[in-house]
């Protein structure tokens, strides 16, 4: 359904173009839920805007190809592209106060993106909004339908945020930290809100997140970035189990949870090379404690059995240990 | 933290406790609200210690009162009623003078690395401004022990006249925290000091403090939403709920054992990073969130959301009863078994 290939993003820095991203690829089929992990500055959020045409034009430059059922949206003129998303692709992002507009109620502006996909049925949007917001689990929607965004809790507001996605029924719905800034037994909530909706109106969803244990309870397989690529990208339960990517091991190994309780915690030494200045081999070359002198050739994404793929060329030899010890 | 626990095991194994370097009794915050019409109780009475060389952890969501609570630890807010006792000392008998002086020994760390330094002054300047301040050292002994400080917290030299935007989350951290050590203090609050730090670095500075308390005898109050994070780290954990104390235990107990249904929820809440067939099926999902401090709840406070909650709950604040050694809970219905509601074995 949605095909990534070959996407760099670049950002213009002074006059130079400089890419953030390097050749990102994946797919995600019907209904499938994809996590996409990595630490800040990897790109996935980039990834993410840059599927929604959503990057700043004059600053910013998208290459390679989004084929979106069918479609490429990198080539798409703006107006298509508007027609699409919103519509057939959803979003929702970290910060619920900052993504409602609070002089408007949540009615209508679930009913806004409604009627802008919808113009010839107008009259049906204000029921559409209550709809939408009874299926997040709003209690008293047709109440709560002409509240505004400052009458509700952080949690309530990321509901209204999905009803608002998910009004027109998208076949993908987009999540780039959806839960970040809520308390825990909230992020609970709508962890479980998310994958109901996706399991029960088929919805495709790609989440974007660095918390791997919400990827874990939500997603079906899992992409993880490091510096503008993707290093590896198998089923969340295998990549958990045994991931075959030496950063994926080591971001595993660095869960607190994980580690003996008041022993030492495992990290990943040194720092995330800086855009401008990436090296040509392995990225992780630098951080990785299984780094040879091969290593410094560039790296390509290898597909080393059915559904795993991966961005290391020892991939097979070596034995890397996953989030069960 | 290892060294700290163990020392602990042996001193109750002994029956001799660690000396209390904290002792709050009863403690009161209040903030009026916006327009000054209602007040609204962030801490509301609580009550516990914190032993020298012990690392205390305070988990809460947000909302529950736990940074006021740290903020009131090292004077940044006096307390509205209750008393703070550092070292043996009640700091309501101290002039403002004093206070200024005998504060020195407890330090803070905030959340984020980068506002808590000033982006118009080197490392070094950052580093040396406690110990300027403070008054007492020549100014070669200061330069010495920033960098010193800077030094054991991993910095190298040649970054000490660097700018703070010239450095990452992690290094900016190590900063803030050799800035509180140049005091040589006696406790550090750390509110959630790691939370703006990347996963593969997290661990890398939650080891620092470790090495840190073994080396200086430090006692850490460490407030956190961040369950893996402080059931990692603390020896004993209070956990917090719209300005009280729901329970306070042993961290091992806290987390695999708790009594107090809010805890309970809490730790199933956390998202495990586990394949599903290793995962605990039974998540208790909470209804609702934490309800606002200006209008609490009557009786329990948690009962609003307590899946558990029954008439009584409504009418008696529950009392802060001890169900197993050094275990602490409010909770009507907890018995020393566990939580109320909870399966027995084998069903």
């Amino acid at each position: 359904m949605l095909e990534v290939r070959d996407l760099t993003v670049s950002f213009r820095s002074g006059n130079d173009l400089v890419p953030v991203t390097r050749d990102v690829g994946f797919r995600i089929g019907p209904g499938e839920r994809l996590g996409v992990v990595g630490e800040s500055g990897c790109g996935k959020t980039v990834t993410g805007l840059s599927i929604l045409g959503l990057l700043p034009r004059h600053t910013s430059r998208v290459s390679g190809r989004i084929l979106f059922e069918g479609e490429d949206l990198v080539s798409m003129p703006a107006a298509k592209l508007r027609r699409i998303r919103g519509r057939r692709i959803g979003m929702i992002f970290q910060e619920p106060m900052t993504a409602l507009d609070p002089v408007f109620t949540v009615g209508e502006q679930i009913a806004e993106t409604w009627r802008t996909h919808f113009p010839d049925r107008r009259e049906e949007a204000r029921e559409r909004a209550i709809e939408g917001l009874a299926k997040v689990g709003i209690p008293l929607p047709d109440r709560r339908v002409d509240e505004y965004p400052h009458q509700l809790s952080g949690g309530m507001r990321q509901r209204v945020m999905i009803a608002m996605a998910l009004v027109c029924q998208p076949s993908l719905l987009i999540a780039d930290e959806p839960t970040t800034a809520l308390d825990v037994t909230v992020q609970a909530q709508i962890i479980d809100l998310l994958r109901e909706l996706s399991e029960s109106a088929g919805t495709a969803l790609m989440f974007i997140t660095h918390d791997l244990g919400v990827v874990a309870e939500t997603c079906t397989r899992m992409l993880t970035m490091y510096a503008g690529e993707v290093v590896e990208d198998a089923p969340v339960d295998a990549a958990l189990v045994r991931p075959r990517h030496p950063y994926t091991s080591g971001l595993l190994r660095s869960l607190p949870r994980l580690a003996p309780r008041q022993g030492a915690l495992p990290s990943i030494p040194g720092r995330v090379p800086v855009p401008a200045n990436m090296p040509r081999g392995c990225r992780f070359k630098e951080r990785c404690p299984h780094a040879v002198d091969a290593c410094a050739e560039p790296q390509a994404l290898r597909e080393i059995e059915q559904g795993r793929l991966v961005r290391c060329w020892r991939a097979e030899e070596l034995e890397l240990p996953g989030a069960v010890a | 933290m290892s060294i700290s626990g163990q020392a602990h095991a042996a001193a109750e194994r002994s029956g001799v406790a660690e000396p209390v370097l904290v002792r709050v009794r009863d403690l009161c915050i209040e903030f009026p609200t916006g327009n000054g019409s209602e007040t609204l109780k962030a801490v509301d009475g609580v009550s516990f210690d914190v032993r020298a060389g012990e690392t205390f952890g305070i988990i809460g969501e947000s909302g529950s009162g736990k940074t006021t609570l740290g903020r009131a630890l090292v004077s940044l807010l006096a307390p509205c009623s209750g008393s703070i006792e550092l070292g043996g000392v009640d700091l309501r008998t101290l002039s403002s003078r004093r206070l200024r002086e005998y504060r020195r020994q407890f330090q803070i760390i905030f959340q984020d690395p980068h506002a808590a330094l000033n982006p118009r002054q080197t490392i070094l300047a950052s580093v040396r401004e406690p110990l300027e301040i403070a008054g007492g050292h020549s100014d070669a002994e200061i330069e010495r022990i920033a960098l010193d400080a800077l030094a054991r917290v991993g910095i190298a030299p040649e970054l000490a006249r660097r700018y703070p935007h010239m450095l990452s989350g992690g290094q900016k951290q190590r900063i803030n925290i050799a800035r509180a050590l140049t005091l040589r203090p006696k406790l550090i609050v750390c509110d959630e000091v790691v939370a703006a730090l990347d996963v593969s670095i997290r661990g890398d500075v939650l080891n620092l403090f470790a090495d840190l308390q073994r080396d200086f005898g430090l006692t850490y109050v460490f407030i956190t939403h961040d369950l893996s994070v402080v059931s990692h780290i603390s020896d004993r954990i209070a956990v917090t709920y719209l300005g009280r104390f729901m329970e306070l235990g042993p961290a091992e107990d806290i987390a695999d054992n708790p009594l107090h249904p809010y805890t309970e929820a809490l730790m199933s809440a956390e998202p495990v990073p586990l394949p599903s067939n290793m995962r605990d099926s039974r998540r208790i999902v909470l209804e609702g969130e934490i309800p606002s401090p200006i209008d609490p709840p009557s009786g329990c406070r948690f009962r609003t959301r307590c899946p558990h909650a029954r008439a009584r709950c409504a009418e008696a604040v529950p009392d802060w009863r001890e169900l197993r050694p050094g275990h602490w809970v409010a909770c009507h219905f907890a018995d020393p078994d566990g939580p109320p509601g909870r399966q027995a074995p084998g069903q």
